[in-house]
């Protein structure tokens, strides 16, 4: 075999576990999204019928703004919570700080599902939150407050997806060079100065990244508000759920996924364009 | 006085850094700290600086104990050796950030920048981002942004250690110019001895963490008061020895060489012997003579090297330099010649 073809046949392997196992499910059920189902039977001849549906409905389209709506949350809860851990992490030095990184990323390590009902029953009726809150008197007796509803959505999904926030903000934080914190001070600025005017923007691209892994993370799970949300708490990934295993309608479902993924892609693009347009 | 390090100390752990050190700055001067890496160099100047704390010992400034003020508000600046400047701002902001986070007034300070940026030569890039300078603009970035804070020292540690040979020298002319402009005390710390010496109106070589000498560059060159700064302050002939009491000569490998005591500390038993290499001549009268043989000659423009492997020991090499001459062609290797030097260009260290 000449080396020009061995390259090539090197770049095949390569190149077809991607292809095998992303591109062609993708293409796969955008091609479906086309199609149509008769009699519980998959016809493929195309058509534009499923986006109609989709576009046309306000059921469809007043859920998935929701989940949008939803998401977002999701999003700015946890950088607000996660900003703070991060950079808390980040000052510590030494083994404090590898072992309260440990900690912070520990829960990846856990299996989706334990985490799901450990909320679910944390959230619940005579879960550990009510009874803190009524512990300290905040409340007078045990709320429902917390349970299958949209906000059980929020609490479950942010406190699942923190750490894919705290780690990369945590990591853009470590890669701001020391030497700029300290010429920050050499030339007159306090603590907040610093963290305005240096820290913040440098660590915006880790925070724009994590930020993103939220939103994705959560516009897909379709698992939590099946699990936390009862019936309020109804997002566009049951829907798309629904259609693939209960309403058997394919085409339907990936015309709904097509869509989100056209929506991932576009928030996804939107954030690498802020982040990348900070020198760093 | 300015400055005034007393007693200043610094403990790694159990590791000593710095034994107790004194040093005083004097207003306006351009002091460096000189030594081979490990020598603590950096250490005294992140302490000046405020980035570390001293183990013990004052830092007084103006009379005033400033030890425990924080970096942020000691009237200093410093350029940082890898420079430091922020990524996400323009030549522009990087030396606006001093008077801006110190609230300064706006206007005054927006004239005060565009004309350090003129000082540096810089006011055509101020809009360009630090990734798009060279090595040498991001040095000036650098410098700028420490002067237009108007600080009353400003402390450099190794600023030019990354640029080429001949931008280096041009950096050093221009740092020394700027420093004669804006006449403020300048604390910079190089392990080039040859920096050094263009450069600074005092220097003070350091050695594991003690100020071996502290003096003028002349001082340095003609005077070491040490084997340590005989050694590593520019190239030197050095021979150990015996010296006895009183005596005007030293007793040495290369046999019994005079020495003119005056001026000297009073030393005796082993010592070092140093001469320049420029101090020494091939053949003539008057002086201590040291017969050997050519062993390299080495043309480098207006110097030629000559090095003599000496008689009494073949092993050992006198480094003479001589002017060249076109009109007068350099000895031959393997020529036997004669080494003379003046005693008084001898310099006599206890060993
Ligand atoms: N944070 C630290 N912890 C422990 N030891 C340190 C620390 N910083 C410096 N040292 C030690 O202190 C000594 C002096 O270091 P310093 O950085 O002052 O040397 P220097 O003269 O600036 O050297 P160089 O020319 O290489 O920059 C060195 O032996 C170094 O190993
Ligand atoms: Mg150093």
């Amino acid at each position: 075999m000449t080396g020009h073809a061995k390259r090539w046949l090197l770049f095949a392997v390569v190149a077809a576990l991607p292809v095998l196992f992303i591109l062609l499910p993708i293409a796969s059920f955008l091609i479906t999204s086309f199609f149509r189902v008769e009699g519980g039977v998959i016809l493929a001849d195309p058509n534009l019928s499923n986006y109609g549906a989709f576009f046309g409905n306000w059921t469809y389209l007043g859920t998935f703004l929701g989940t949008l709506w939803l998401c977002l949350q999701v999003v700015l809860l946890s950088i607000a919570l996660g900003y703070p851990v991060a950079w808390f992490i980040w000052r510590r030095s030494g083994t404090v700080r590898y072992a309260l990184l440990l900690l912070a990323v520990m829960p990846l390590f856990m299996s989706y599902i334990v985490k799901l009902y450990t909320l679910r029953a944390m959230l619940g009726l005579n879960g550990l939150l009510n009874q803190m809150l009524v512990g300290i008197g905040f409340l007078d007796g045990p709320s429902q407050f917390f349970l299958f509803n949209q906000r059980a959505v929020l609490i479950t999904m942010t406190v699942i997806y923190l750490p894919f926030v705290i780690l990369p903000i945590f990591l853009s934080l470590e890669r701001i060079p020391r030497g700029l914190l300290s010429a920050s001070a050499d030339l007159g600025a306090g603590a907040f100065d610093t963290f305005r005017r240096i820290v913040l923007p440098l660590s915006l691209p880790g925070t724009i990244a994590g930020g993103l892994f939220a939103f994705v993370l959560a516009l897909g799970d379709f698992v939590t508000p099946q699990m936390v949300g009862g019936t309020t708490g109804f997002t566009i990934g049951r829907v798309i759920w629904s259609q693939f295993g209960l309403a058997y309608n394919w085409p339907f479902g990936s015309a709904i996924s097509a869509v989100l993924l056209a929506v991932a892609l576009l928030i996804i693009g939107l954030g690498g364009y802020a982040a990348s347009r900070r020198r760093v | 006085m300015a400055l005034e390090l007393v007693g200043i100390r610094k403990n790694y752990d159990r590791l000593e850094v710095l034994p107790p050190l004194d040093l005083s700055i004097v207003d306006g001067e351009f002091l460096t700290l000189l030594g081979p890496s490990g020598s603590g160099k950096t250490t005294v100047l992140r302490i000046i600086g405020g980035f570390a704390r001293p183990s013990g010992g004052q830092l007084m400034f103006d009379e005033t104990d400033i030890t425990d003020l924080p970096a942020n508000r000691r009237p200093f600046n410093t350029v940082f050796q890898d420079y430091a400047l922020f990524p996400h701002m323009t030549v522009r902001d990087n030396v606006g950030y001093g008077p801006l986070v110190q609230r300064r007034d706006p206007a005054r300070s927006a004239r005060l920048v565009s004309e350090t940026l003129a000082i540096v030569g810089l006011a055509a890039m101020e809009q360009r981002y630090p990734s798009q300078l060279s090595g040498g603009q991001r040095q000036r970035v650098a410098l700028a942004r420490a002067i237009v804070c108007e600080p009353k020292v400003i402390l450099l540690d190794e600023p030019l250690a990354a640029l080429d040979a001949s931008l280096r020298r041009q950096m050093q002319l221009f740092l020394k110019d700027i420093q004669r402009q804006i006449k403020t005390t300048f604390v910079f710390v190089t392990h080039d001895q040859e920096e050094a010496i263009t450069m600074s109106d005092r220097i003070a070589v350091m050695n594991g963490g003690r100020i071996e000498q502290l003096g003028s560059p002349r001082d340095l060159y003609f005077q070491p008061k040490t084997k340590f700064v005989a050694t590593f302050f520019g190239d030197n002939n050095i021979v150990e020895g015996v010296l006895a009491p009183g005596a005007g000569e030293v007793d040495t490998p290369l046999g019994r060489l005079p020495i003119d005591r005056r001026g000297m500390p009073a030393i005796e038993g082993r010592c070092i012997v140093a001469v320049r290499p420029e101090r020494m001549r091939i053949g003539g009268e008057n002086g201590a003579a040291i017969a050997g043989q050519v062993a390299e000659v080495v043309f480098s423009g207006p110097m030629t090297r000559i090095l003599v492997a000496p008689a009494a020991a073949p092993e050992l090499r006198l480094d003479v330099r001589l002017s060249s001459d076109a009109g007068q062609p350099p000895p031959q290797v393997g020529e036997r010649v004669t080494v003379v030097f003046d005693p008084s260009d001898a310099v006599v260290v206890p060993g």
